[in-house]
């Protein structure tokens, strides 16, 4: 009975530190369509350069500078890079509705995706990060790795929850988000606005693909756009531009991939959050309308 | 009304010449503009003077609302120019207008549902110079608002909402608050109400350009009324003489 229970307790634990990734990646994904109203398809590839940036940039690559160092200089790089794409490819059709805006995604995803494999090569990689046996509470083992995530992943929820209720910069996101035409007469540069919303959302994706690459070692430059469907479902389930949302669809769909790999089969682990995805969409379609924050 | 200066047939008190005005605060000059094919306006001249509350009125489809679009630049202009304080705003973005003096507040959608009240007046603080002295300011004119501070606008009654939009538009002090039917959608006893908070934004140094359809309750606080027709000026006068107007009255008054 004992250890029917912590197969259970472990079960949650694990599904509460894939939550942590899933988390920074859906609120990232989410920010951006709540200003701008179209589903960015690029945004796994925000996941792949955010760890391939922070492995050529630490120990494993380069070797210049050790991997928090890394990792944040790779997710400004990231949202420096979520700026540009918006530029060039985003911002000249912005009025021609989300349709076009989401097949142009889809364009710029390959587009990314396979920049990284001519400049890195399709070769499965390792975040230099060293092997930690579990500290085990209460029968619950979890590394220390696997704890800073989930401590990663809590500051930088926090961390956009004081930027949209706190700030000035986060307010205007808000209004932005609830009526562009509004805002715009208000005062608001929205155009800045936005500008800076695709940076942090870049950023959130790329710190969402470097925390993946602490977690699911090894992994390869088209990791991102098969996470997409995970964090895709979190967004979806807690509707789509609602970052609290994202926060609590990120959990359940964490839950539901680590109690699925555990009692049922490890083989389908992304199948369940695809499943859930498919379950929003029939059982709750407004998740897809989305909201504002 | 002495420093009209008259550029049409009659002088006068108004009606059938559209005076200009030298020392206006917001000037607009033979406006014209429309969406995509269709042309809306054909030259609209139109004056605001400091402390009046002008009124500009007319049947359905008369340009009204497009000319309030034009003058805050979320329609661009075809020909014409728009000033204030004889500074050119032709071509500016209506996110410029702000620190220009214009307060804008739409017919509709005119709040952010998403945001507190006390959020909402803080994205009217960006461009405000002491912006807690201005939310004190609004408080005591809208006091209704300051027991609603930390709900969302979403759950504000209409009248409520008009108030927020307001209050918001009037957080920068603008120098002419420009309001798009202010009375659309409020009950009957809330329409009052309406014209006197208008007459007291007035009161506060703002002038006040409006677009309203019942134009009798508006034009008993108005100074100064244009009558917009098929997108161009058919009348202007003071308030008085428009309300008076047997031609004004007959075509757009009702009976």
């Amino acid at each position: 009975m004992a250890s029917a229970l912590s197969q259970f307790l472990q079960a949650v634990a694990f599904g509460l530190v894939e939550a942590s990734v899933i988390s920074v990646g859906a609120v990232g994904l989410t920010l951006s369509y709540g200003v701008t109203r179209f589903i960015n398809f690029a945004y796994g590839e925000f996941l792949a350069y955010g760890a391939f940036l922070a492995f050529f940039l630490s120990g494993a690559g380069a070797g210049v500078v050790g991997l928090p160092v890394a990792a944040v200089v790779a997710v400004l790089l990231v949202g420096a890079l979520g700026v540009a794409v918006s530029r060039v490819f985003f911002r000249p059709i912005s009025d021609r509705g989300a349709l076009p805006l989401l097949i142009t995604s889809i364009g710029v995803a390959f587009i990314l995706r396979y920049l990284l494999i001519a400049g890195a090569s399709a070769e499965a990689r390792q975040l230099p990060v060293p092997l930690m046996r579990p500290v085990e509470v209460a029968g619950v083992g979890l590394t220390p790795l696997e704890l800073g995530v989930v401590a990663v992943s809590v500051v930088t929820m926090l961390a956009i929850h004081l930027l949209l209720q706190r700030t000035m910069l986060g307010k205007t996101m808000r209004a932005t988000s609830g009526n562009r035409s509004l805002a715009e007469v208000a005062g608001i540069d929205t155009d800045a606005v936005i500008r800076k919303t695709w940076f942090i959302s870049a950023a959130a994706g790329g710190l969402a693909g470097i925390l993946y690459g602490v977690l699911f070692a090894p992994f390869r430059p088209t990791f991102g756009f098969g996470y997409l469907i995970v964090v895709f479902a979190a967004t979806l389930l807690g509707g789509i531009g609602r970052p609290y949302g994202a926060m609590l669809g990120a959990v359940l769909i964490g839950l539901m991939i680590s109690l699925g790999s555990t009692y049922l089969s490890a083989s389908y682990d992304q199948a369940y959050a695809f499943i859930a995805l498919v379950g929003v969409l029939l059982l709750r379609p407004e998740g897809i309308r989305g909201g504002e924050f | 009304m002495g420093d009209g200066d008259s550029k049409g047939r009659s002088a006068g008190p108004g009606i059938d010449a559209i005076r200009r005005y030298d020392h206006a605060i917001l000037s607009a000059r033979d406006i014209e503009t429309g969406y995509g094919d269709l042309q809306v306006l054909f030259g609209v001249d139109l004056d605001v003077r400091s402390d009046e509350i002008v009124l500009v009125f007319g049947p359905n489809g008369a340009g009204k609302s497009t000319l309030m679009r034009a003058l805050v630049g979320t329609l661009p202009l075809w020909a014409g120019t728009v000033e204030m304080n004889g500074d050119d705003l032709s071509g500016l973005e209506a996110n410029e207008m702000v620190p220009r003096g214009i307060g804008y507040v739409p017919q509709t959608e005119n709040v952010f549902p998403n945001l507190t009240v006390d959020e909402n007046l803080d994205i009217g603080t960006i461009h405000a110079a002491d912006p807690e002295a201005r939310r004190e300011a609004m408080f005591d004119l809208f006091p209704r608002l300051a027991d609603r501070r930390d709900q969302e606008a979403a759950t504000l009654s209409g009248g409520e909402r008009q108030m927020l939009a307001m209050a918001r538009a009037l957080m920068p002090d603008p120098e002419v608050l420009l309001i798009d039917e202010p009375s659309a959608g409020l009950a009957p006893q809330l329409i009052e109400r309406t014209f006197e908070y208008v007459d007291r934004v007035r009161e506060s140094g703002t002038a006040v350009l409006m677009v309203e359809q019942n134009v009798k309750a508006a034009l008993a606080v108005a100074d100064r009324g244009y009558v917009l027709d098929v997108g161009e000026n058919r009348f202007e006068g003071d308030a008085d003489t428009l309300r008076d107007a047997e031609r004004v009255r007959d075509l757009y008054l009702g009976k």
